[in-house]
C-alpha cells in the first residue's frame, strides 16, 4: 500500500515545529560566549550566544531585561536560562532567556566590576574630584536608615567627639530593590537644606546583596552629583562599594564616619585655648619691650622736654584703653599697652626733636637705613636728607673719606646726623 | 563694626587668622603699633573661636514629607525597633 505523502503548507510545518520545539525546550540553560549584544530602544536585548561549532540566538524581553545585574557584553561566557521559541514569519528559532548569569564570577561581582570600570573610566572616581570635607561642618546630612544600627553608631560617635553637632536625617532604606533610589534621593534632598556642609550616606555591614545598593549607579551618581561632600560609611572593612570609590571620604564604619567629619571638641578647645594664653603672653612681652623702650627714651639727653612727651603719649594711652574693651573682658592683664603707644610716638618723635636743633637725617632714596659712612653710597646714587621741616632730595657727586682724603676729587656732600 | 553681618568666618579661618598673629607677635619684629593693632584683631579672632564654640548646639532633625508631599524637617524621635 502506497499512501500519498502528506503535504504541508509551510504554515502547517512551522506550526507543528514551533509546537515541538516549545514543547521539548520550554525550559532549558544554555552556557556559550556571548557576540552580537544589541539593545533595542524597546528595553529588549538581542543577542547570540556561540561556541566553537554552533551559534544560537537570542532575545531577552524588556521585563527580564531591567532585572539583571550587570551588562551584557560581547566576549562574556554566561549561561542563559529560558526556552525556546520559533518566529513562524521569519523561519527563526531562538532562545528567549528569562535570566543569565556569569560563568566563572558571581553576577553581583560581574556588575560591580563593570560599573567600576564604567564609572573610572568616565572619571568618577579622580582624585581631583574629590573635595575636601569641612573642619567643621555648620550642619550634617545623614542618609541612612531610620531604625538601623548605623544611624545609632554615628549619633555615638559624635557623642564622643563633638557632642553639640547639628544633624539633619534623610531616612531611607539601605537594603532591597528601591534602596538605591531611595538613598540617591536622600542625597539630592539634603543638598537642598541650607547650611549643610557634608553629607554621611551608609549603613551597618552585611552580605554583598544588603550592601548592593551602594554598588548601585544611582547612589553613584547622586554622590557625584552632590554640590556638598559625601562620606560613604558602608560598614565593611576590606571591601570596598562603588560609593566609597565616587564619594570624597570613605569610612570603613559608620562610627569611624562621625568621627571623620568633626573635629575633636577637646583638642579644638585646649588649641584655642592654648593659643589664647600665648596672645596674652605675646601682649605681655609687647607691654615689656613698650616699658624698655620708653625707659631708653626718657634717658636719653637728647630728649629737651620729656614730661611733655610723656604727658601726650599717657593721653595716647588712655585714648587705647578705650580702643580694647573686648581685651578687657577676655580679662588680658596689662592694660597698660597705652604705653607702648606711648612708647611707638616717642620713637617716630625722638630723630624729630633732634631736627629740629639744625641736624639732619640722610637716607639713600627708598631706604629706611639711616647713612652713617660715605662708603654706603656711591657717586650718582639718590639720596635724601630730611630737615625739621620737609626733605630735599639730591645725587651723590663725589665721597669724602673721614681723614680728608679725596677719592679722586669727591666730595663728601652728605649731612650726617 | 559696620558690617558685622556681612559674612562670618568659619572657625578654621578665624583660627587660623589668630595663629597667625600670635605667630607674628611672638617673632617680635612687628612695630609697636603695628603689633597692638594685630594684638587688637587677634583678640577678635579668638573672640569669634568661643563664639562659635559656644554657640554649637546639639540637634536632630529628619526630613519627613508633610501633608502637601514637600519635605520639611521635623524633630528626630528615635524609635526602638530593632535590638
Amino acid at each position: 500500500m502506497k499512501s500519498k505523502p502528506h503535504i504541508f503548507t509551510v504554515s502547517e510545518i512551522t506550526a507543528q515545529i514551533k509546537a515541538l520545539l516549545t514543547e521539548h525546550f520550554r525550559n532549558v540553560s544554555v552556557k556559550g560566549e556571548l557576540t552580537g549584544v544589541r539593545r533595542a530602544a524597546s528595553g529588549h536585548i538581542y543577542f547570540q550566544i556561540k561556541d566553537g561549532g554552533a551559534i544560537l540566538k537570542c532575545v531577552m524581553w524588556r521585563s527580564s531585561a531591567s532585572r539583571l545585574r550587570f551588562e551584557l557584553e560581547d566576549g562574556l561566557e554566561v549561561v542563559a536560562h529560558g526556552k525556546i521559541d520559533l518566529y513562524p514569519p521569519r523561519g527563526d528559532y531562538q532562545l528567549q532567556a528569562n535570566r543569565i548569569e556569569p560563568l566563572g564570577l558571581g553576577e553581583l561581582q560581574l556588575a560591580f566590576e563593570q560599573l567600576k570600570a564604567r564609572l573610572e573610566e568616565e572619571g568618577l572616581f579622580a582624585p581631583e574630584r574629590k573635595r575636601p570635607l569641612p573642619f567643621l561642618p555648620r550642619r550634617i546630612g545623614i542618609v541612612t536608615s531610620e531604625t538601623g544600627a548605623a544611624f545609632r553608631d554615628i549619633l555615638r560617635g559624635f557623642e564622643r567627639r563633638f557632642p553639640d553637632v547639628s544633624i539633619i536625617l534623610a531616612p531611607s532604606r539601605v537594603q532591597g530593590e528601591g534602596a538605591a533610589e531611595e538613598i540617591a534621593a536622600g542625597i539630592g534632598a539634603l543638598n537642598g537644606v541650607k547650611d549643610i556642609d557634608v553629607i554621611i550616606a551608609g549603613r551597618g555591614g552585611g552580605s554583598l546583596e544588603d550592601l548592593w545598593p551602594f554598588n548601585e549607579e544611582a547612589v553613584a551618581r547622586a554622590i557625584a552629583a552632590s554640590r556638598v561632600p559625601v562620606v560613604s560609611a558602608v560598614g565593611h572593612e576590606i571591601d570596598f562599594t562603588i560609593s566609597d570609590f565616587v564619594a570624597d571620604g570613605r569610612a570603613a564604619t559608620p562610627t569611624a564616619a562621625a568621627e571623620m567629619v568633626v573635629p575633636e571638641f577637646a583638642a579644638l578647645l585646649r588649641d584655642l585655648e592654648k593659643t589664647h594664653h600665648r596672645l596674652s603672653l605675646a601682649l605681655k612681652n609687647l607691654y615689656e619691650r613698650a616699658r624698655m623702650e620708653v625707659a631708653r627714651f626718657a634717658a636719653s639727653p637728647a630728649l629737651r622736654r620729656p614730661l611733655e612727651r610723656v604727658r601726650g603719649a599717657e593721653q595716647g594711652l588712655d585714648d587705647f584703653s578705650r580702643r580694647l574693651p573686648r581685651a578687657l573682658t577676655l580679662r588680658l592683664q596689662n592694660m597698660r599697652e597705652g604705653i607702648t603707644a606711648l612708647s611707638g610716638r616717642l620713637d617716630a618723635l625722638s630723630p624729630l626733636a633732634v631736627l629740629e636743633r639744625g641736624y639732619s637725617i640722610t637716607r639713600k632714596a627708598g631706604s629706611k637705613q639711616n647713612l652713617r659712612s660715605a662708603a654706603d653710597v656711591a657717586p650718582g646714587d639718590e639720596i635724601e636728607t630730611r630737615l625739621a621741616e620737609g626733605s630735599i632730595r639730591s645725587r651723590v657727586e663725589a665721597l669724602q673719606r673721614e681723614n680728608g682724603k679725596n677719592d679722586d676729587d669727591k666730595k663728601g656732600e652728605t649731612p650726617h646726623l | 563694626m559696620t558690617t558685622k553681618k556681612a559674612k562670618r568666618r568659619t572657625y578654621e579661618e578665624a583660627f587660623a587668622d589668630l595663629a597667625g598673629i600670635v605667630d607674628s607677635l611672638e617673632s617680635g619684629d612687628l612695630p609697636l603699633e603695628e603689633a597692638l593693632r594685630k594684638y587688637e584683631q587677634g583678640v577678635k579672632a579668638l573672640r569669634e573661636c568661643y563664639d562659635v564654640l559656644q554657640a554649637a548646639e546639639k540637634k536632630i532633625m529628619k526630613l519627613a514629607k508633610d501633608a502637601k508631599g514637600h519635605l520639611a524637617e521635623i524633630p528626630f524621635e528615635p524609635e526602638i525597633e530593632e535590638e
